[in-house]
């Protein structure tokens, strides 16, 4: 109906400060019901409010409950309906009022002009009235023009508003009306920064943002029909319609369903792979991430190192080969497989326990000690030798004089464990089979880290 | 939990006719070379062990195949004449789709990122910030890791890490055992 489309509009217009419909139209508005009560500045006392009164007693009911909600849309032109009759609407319009009331305050609350925001106020008082006058059963038709007259042009008239509505308030006793008035009030007190004199008539008397929320909360309430408390609902997201925040891991929207089910997902892959990576027990998802890529290089290097090992004797013809780091991203194997023990077509016959090699031996090692302890260690294991602390070298060197190659003593300085002083010692023959090189690579990269354990195992298993 | 033997036949058979054909086609190869033509058949076969069901053998074999390089006889020895042609057809499809797929998928994500954002305590938001940051880098790494990674998502980046490291470790106890026998063989 063409009367109601244009009281939405009016509505709307004054309620969202953004759109534009200027006050002359909604004023040339020729309606037969009357014109339309207009909110300027200047607030006109003579202006009959009574026909705004009628106007919207007659043609809030008829339009529906859709239009409403969302009120930012343009208005459509609603053709429903016919004017009910003012009792049983009343209620009707509570809840009406207050969600627009509540989505104003969310959106307008945020610093709007003065002006407009007094627009808003009386705006709102108004229909706050036309609630209260219907529930009151026309009883406060008084009202509106008192409340005219305190409207024009000045902030704090609000106030005088309030006080005369507090005591209507009063007088009829509705709990959930005056709830919604407080948390009018305090809307109002928040859109136009004024606090002289609002506390000392308000429930609420808070001041700065905290109003908003309040707002939104009374309203929530008085919504879902209980008592408004001065509690707040917290950071209800600032949207056209009322939203419940769901609960945790009962979400609706499609997307955070959909992220769920993808984080579901990932969590029982990473179960999975939980039991093949080795220390694999960690419960954060980072370090986990972690153990996999060490363990996925060092099998990568494992694949590596078979796959020269398993030259044979050809391999050794240069004591130094070495793969450049350019190959694989920083993964220096320098490996000379079996050191020369298998005489397969061998292009030269290498022996180890020459003092050029030696020294170009441990030149390299430094090299790659200041690289990658790992690398290192898989060099000296490609030729026969292992890293193990001067402790247990001098143990075994005790314990065993069959070692025909002297022993080098070399204190590494890069090495942050004081207490490891690692120690070239060739192992006898060298490794006798490609696979106990393999071995010795392996737990060399297994401690990753600590030299201690590998080179325990690496002492261990070089023994001829 | 030990690779299943039948992955492991699997690789072994390949593997051989791999390491057939390498040998017959070069004689006098230097150590660096030989590394790689056992590596580089190694890695083939493990892939057509897969017959193209995973991501990871699928970019193997691409890239190995790739036109003008001379791994492709390998690449066609290894996986056999037959099944050669459905594998390409499957590589080059697969590929296809999971980059349209990403970069549709990023567009999506760009799109809806806007609206999705909540509320947290600056701390708890800090926090999560810099979680999500190392497990980003960390991702990062795992996918120049495997081979194709930088196409998958987060979801099949992680199934295909499962899968590799099956493949490698059935490949590594192969390597291994057979250089075990062999050592053995040359000892005696």
């Amino acid at each position: 109906m063409q009367p109601c489309s244009r009281e939405m509009q009016a509505m709307n217009s004054l309620l969202n400060p953004t759109q534009q419909i200027p006050l002359q139209d909604l004023q040339s508005n020729g309606n037969s019901n009357g014109h339309q009560q207009i909110q300027n500045p200047q607030f006109d006392p003579a202006t009959s409010h009574d026909d705004f009164l009628e106007q919207m007693l007659s043609t809030l009911p008829s339009c529906s409950w859709s239009d409403l909600k969302s009120p930012w849309d343009q208005p459509k032109s609603d053709e429903t309906g016919s004017p009910n009759p003012d009792n049983n609407v009343g209620f009707h319009y509570d809840e009406i009022l207050a969600s627009k009331l509540r989505q104003h305050q969310i959106n307008g609350g945020g610093g709007s002009s003065p002006a407009t925001a007094a627009m808003k106020m009386t705006m709102q008082q108004q229909m706050m009235l036309a609630g209260r006058a219907a529930a009151a059963g026309g009883g406060g038709l008084s009202m509106p023009l008192s409340l005219g007259s305190g409207a024009p042009g000045s902030n704090h008239n609000d106030i005088v508003d309030g006080s005369s509505f507090k005591s209507s308030n009063h007088q009829a006793g509705e709990g959930s009306l005056q709830a919604l008035y407080n948390g009018f009030g305090g809307g109002s007190l928040h859109g136009t920064n004024q606090s002289s004199n609002q506390p000392q008539h308000f429930h609420h008397p808070q001041g700065g943002t905290m109003q908003a929320q309040n707002f939104g909360a009374t309203a929530g309430t008085v919504m879902n029909q209980n008592q408004a408390s001065g509690s707040t609902t917290g950071g209800t997201p600032a949207q056209p319609k009322q939203r419940v925040r769901a609960r945790r891991g009962q979400a609706t929207d499609p997307h955070s369903i959909a992220e769920r089910l993808r984080r579901e997902r990932i969590a029982e892959r990473m179960k999975a792979l939980q039991e093949l990576v080795p220390n694999g027990n960690k419960t954060d998802k980072a370090s986990m991430l972690d153990e996999i890529i060490d363990y996925v290089k060092f099998l990568q290097l494992q694949v590596k190192v078979l796959s020269m090992s398993r030259l044979g004797g050809a391999a050794a013809v240069a004591p130094l080969v070495a793969d450049r780091p350019s190959e694989e991203g920083g993964d220096c194997i320098q490996t000379i497989a079996d050191g020369g023990s298998l005489p397969r077509n061998s292009n030269g016959n290498q022996t180890s326990s020459t003092n050029d090699s030696l020294t170009m031996t441990e030149h390299q090692v430094a090299k790659l000690m200041e690289e990658d302890m790992g690398s290192a260690m898989q060099y000296l294991q490609g030729k026969g030798l292992c890293l193990m602390p001067i402790s247990l070298a001098t143990a075994i060197s005790t314990a065993t004089c069959h070692s025909r190659n002297p022993m080098i003593d070399y204190a590494n300085p890069n090495n942050g464990s004081s207490s490891n002083h690692p120690l070239l010692q060739s192992s006898g023959q060298g490794p006798s089979s490609p696979s106990m090189s393999v071995l010795t690579v392996q737990s060399a990269t297994m401690g990753n880290g600590g030299v201690d354990g590998s080179v325990k195992d690496a002492a261990s298993v070089s023994k001829p | 939990m030990s690779p299943p033997s039948s992955l492991k036949q699997e690789f072994l058979k390949k593997w051989i006719t791999g390491l057939q054909r390498c040998s017959s086609s070069k004689k006098n190869m230097s150590i660096l070379e030989r590394k790689k033509a056992i590596k580089l058949s190694a890695d083939i076969a493990m892939a057509c062990a897969r017959n193209g069901t995973t991501f990871w053998s699928r970019a193997l074999i691409a890239n190995a195949s790739k036109d003008g390089s001379d791994d492709k006889h390998l690449v066609e020895k290894i996986s056999g004449p037959e099944s050669e042609r459905l594998i390409m057809t499957k590589v080059l499809t697969g590929a296809l789709s999971c980059n349209k797929r990403i970069r549709s998928k990023k567009i999506l994500k760009r799109s809806c990122g806007i609206r999705r954002t909540r509320k947290c305590a600056p701390q708890v938001a800090l926090a999560t910030s810099i979680a999500r940051r190392l497990v980003k880098k960390r991702t990062q790494v795992l996918k120049s890791l495997i081979p194709g990674g930088e196409f998958m998502n987060e979801v099949s980046l992680i199934e295909e890490t499962l899968d590799y490291i099956r493949s490698l470790r059935a490949q590594i106890d192969v390597m291994r055992s057979l250089a075990s026998v062999s050592g053995l063989v040359n000892h005696n």
